[in-house]
């Protein structure tokens, strides 16, 4: 497959929308023409804030900041299948699941501006919790609280997330394995982005990651993680078949990271840009957008208004950060320990005069 | 028109510096918000640096392969429209004025009661509201009456109010051993060692040194009962500095209690019952009990533990002592 970057070989994922944009199976995924549209201005919207990321990094407004780009489809795919109740464990890389959970986007960025640790939105009323920046030991907190779902005796579903990379962690393998055991309410999104940081999936794994799935127990299944309709539908029947307490399944949804690991990371010396540019040709929103324009859901109109809107958020939420004041230094030392060590507070003496 | 400085930004985690690889605009120009000023490497990346503001170029700070340090002036803007606004737009909750601490099953409670939360005063670690200040608000308890009825409590609160007077000017009685050093706790934290059918509980008055004896007979109560009825969370098992053992409540005279993790010292408090003591040179009938003190010897020597002791001693045998204690 000359046209799809190297990790996409193996078994064809699930697919709806060709790369063109051409329906290749059945479109009809159970959303309204609306909820369609909305698709494609979240898509929007999330490219247009993750590329002000980026600027706002350079500026020295954030500190550092790991983009999304080319994963939108797999983002808002699997986000906008969500019920208002169930609860996303995130990696650092889901602001565009963050968006449609929505989870404040200045409030977010405080993690990546440093102001804060954890961002301060509030996890419960958003229902997205923490960034989590260690990989994957988000995991085995997402399987605990699954239980903690079913002995609530709610039907709200757990929803992982984590990348290729994290595959490669025991915490994976811990959290899968009690999945299983324990037929828990959950569903493992993984998005095969071809890369953690420098290591190609290809030296991390040498298997398919959807088909470890059989091992744990439950079923498994590879989409196109650049075909949201794809994506959304492969999230819609794992939430409804956790939802019925028929226990977890493992998406994992092949796309591509466009962008650097995090603007503290220089991709060009570790891949070929022609490998970039064969994943910008499968790009996701141009993909669906042709595909909703020519399907008559939407016109260009609307296009040109979801971009409009995208750059007016971008500003606005740019302002917001900039505008957002550091909290008093002497919280670093106050909010760790309940009974700072003397070496703390000799470091608190020093940072603070 | 407003003159702005850009300073070079740290491009990566923690750099110091970054090279000017070229210019892409010229002094003089016009330029909009993000777009590309300047290429710059750094030890880990060549970047385009976007504009932070939408203006007209008044200078470049340095010219192409020159290292500019992190902070240092880079490009001076005159800055035309309000492209960015320098103010918030987005209000973002402080603690200081955002919801009091509390855990969500303390939350749920205050519903349940019918408990503002908000205008509870929390009297856990960090001010966080406990369920047992909730419970006190929806009862309108005020803690701050005065407790009339001295004999309506059992001695031990008297003990632990008296002790935790006693740790205030003997800090290494509320001290743990570490490998860095002996740390004195900020707050007296009194593990009470409970008896119950599945074995022996220390469940944890917090922040007793700002409590009332009432406070303290009343937390004891509820911590004893929750223990027996195995309720406790994991926070009332949580964060002892110093513990008490009533070795008494099942008619030892004395006792040597083991210490419980994160304490270094435990105080037994033998039974009650009278006893032939000399009073003013006659021997005489009085209720009394023996106090002992198991202690860590890294942390606090015989003559530290036996003045804390002393001193615990003289305080519950002086009536004008006892009546300074708070209520
Ligand atoms: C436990 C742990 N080990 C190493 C790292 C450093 N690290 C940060 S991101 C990353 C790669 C993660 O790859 P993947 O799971 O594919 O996620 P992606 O970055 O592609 O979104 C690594 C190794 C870390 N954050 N945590
Ligand atoms: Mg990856």
């Amino acid at each position: 497959m000359s046209d799809e970057p190297e990790h996409g070989a193996g078994t064809e994922p699930v697919r709806i929308l060709a790369p063109d944009g051409s329906p290749v199976g059945d479109a009809d995924v159970g959303l309204s023409p609306e909820e369609l549209r909305e698709l494609l201005r979240w898509m929007v919207l999330a490219r247009r804030l993750d590329r002000e990321c980026v600027a706002l990094q350079r500026q020295g407004e954030l500190t550092v900041y790991p983009g999304f780009e080319g994963q939108e489809a797999a983002q808002v795919g699997s986000a906008f299948a969500l019920g208002q109740l169930d609860f996303v464990w995130p990696t650092f890389r889901e602001l565009a699941v963050a968006l449609v959970r929505g989870v404040d986007a200045v409030q977010y960025l405080q993690y990546h501006r440093g102001t804060w640790h954890g961002g301060p939105y509030d996890p419960r009323a958003t229902r997205f919790g923490p960034i989590c920046i260690p990989i994957a030991t988000q995991l085995p907190h997402a399987a605990g609280y699954a239980l903690g779902q079913r002995l609530d005796g709610s039907d709200a579903v757990t929803m992982a997330y984590f990348g290729d990379g994290s595959t490669s962690e025991g915490d994976f393998h811990e959290a899968a394995n009690l999945a299983g055991v324990w037929r828990l309410p959950m569903v493992l999104f993984c998005q095969n982005n071809g890369w953690a940081i420098s290591l190609p999936s290809s030296e991390q794994t040498a298997g398919e990651i959807w088909r470890r799935a059989e091992g744990y127990g439950f079923p498994g299944v590879r989409v196109d993680g650049n075909d949201v309709l794809a994506v959304h539908r492969a999230t819609a029947r794992a939430l409804e078949r956790a939802r019925r307490g028929d226990g977890p399944t493992l998406i994992e949804a092949m796309t591509y990271r466009i962008g650097a690991h995090s603007t503290a990371d220089d991709a060009t010396r570790y891949r070929d840009d022609a490998e970039v540019e064969r994943a910008r040709a499968a790009d996701p929103i141009a993909r669906f957008r042709s595909w909703l324009l020519a399907a008559g859901h939407a016109d260009d109109r609307f296009v040109t208004a979801c971009e409009e809107q995208a750059d007016a958020f971008a500003l606005e939420v740019r302002t917001g950060v900039i505008a957002t004041p550091a909290p008093p230094a002497e919280w670093m030392f106050d909010w760790v320990y309940a009974d700072p060590p003397p070496s703390l507070g000799r470091q608190r003496d020093e940072a603070l005069g | 028109m407003a003159e702005r400085v850009f300073a070079m930004p740290d491009l990566g985690e923690g750099l110091e510096e970054g090279r000017i690889v070229r210019w892409l605009v010229a002094e003089g120009a016009t330029v909009e918000l993000n777009q590309p000023l300047v290429e710059v490497e750094t030890a880990k990346a060549v970047v385009e640096i976007p504009s932070p503001f939408a203006g007209v170029i008044q200078a470049l700070h340095g010219s192409d392969g020159e290292d500019v340090p992190v902070g240092r002036p880079l490009v001076t803007f005159e800055v035309t429209g309000g492209a960015v606004a320098y103010h918030a737009m987005v209000s973002v909750d402080q603690p200081s004025s955002g919801p009091v601490p509390a855990t969500p099953p303390v939350r749920k409670l205050a519903k349940e009661l019918g408990v503002d939360i908000q205008t509870v005063r929390g009297t856990g670690t960090h001010a966080r509201v406990t369920e047992e200040d909730v419970r006190s608000a929806a009862e309108g308890v005020n803690v701050t009456e005065p407790f009339r009825a001295e004999l309506g409590v059992s001695p031990l609160p008297v003990v632990v109010a008296a002790l935790c007077r006693v740790a205030t000017d003997h800090p290494l009685i509320n001290a743990r051993w570490s490998s860095e050093a002996i740390l004195a706790a900020n707050a007296i934290n009194v593990g009470l060692a409970i008896d119950t059918q599945r074995g022996l509980v220390v469940a944890v008055i917090h922040d007793a040194q700002a409590l009332g004896i009432a406070q303290i007979a009343a937390k004891s109560t509820r911590l004893a009962e929750g223990a027996r009825a195995g309720s406790l969370t994991p926070n009332d098992i949580a964060g002892a500095t110093i513990a008490v053992s009533n070795t008494g409540s099942y008619g030892s005279e004395a006792g040597t209690p083991i210490l419980a993790p994160g304490t270094s010292v435990t105080l037994a408090v033998g039974v009650i019952a009278d006893r032939a003591l000399v009073v003013d040179g006659q021997v005489v009938a009085r209720p009394a009990a023996t106090l002992s003190l198991t202690f860590d010897h890294r942390v606090l020597d015989g003559a530290a533990a036996g003045r804390a002791l002393t001193e615990l001693v003289d305080l519950l045998q002086s009536d004008e002592r006892l009546r300074d204690l708070p209520r």
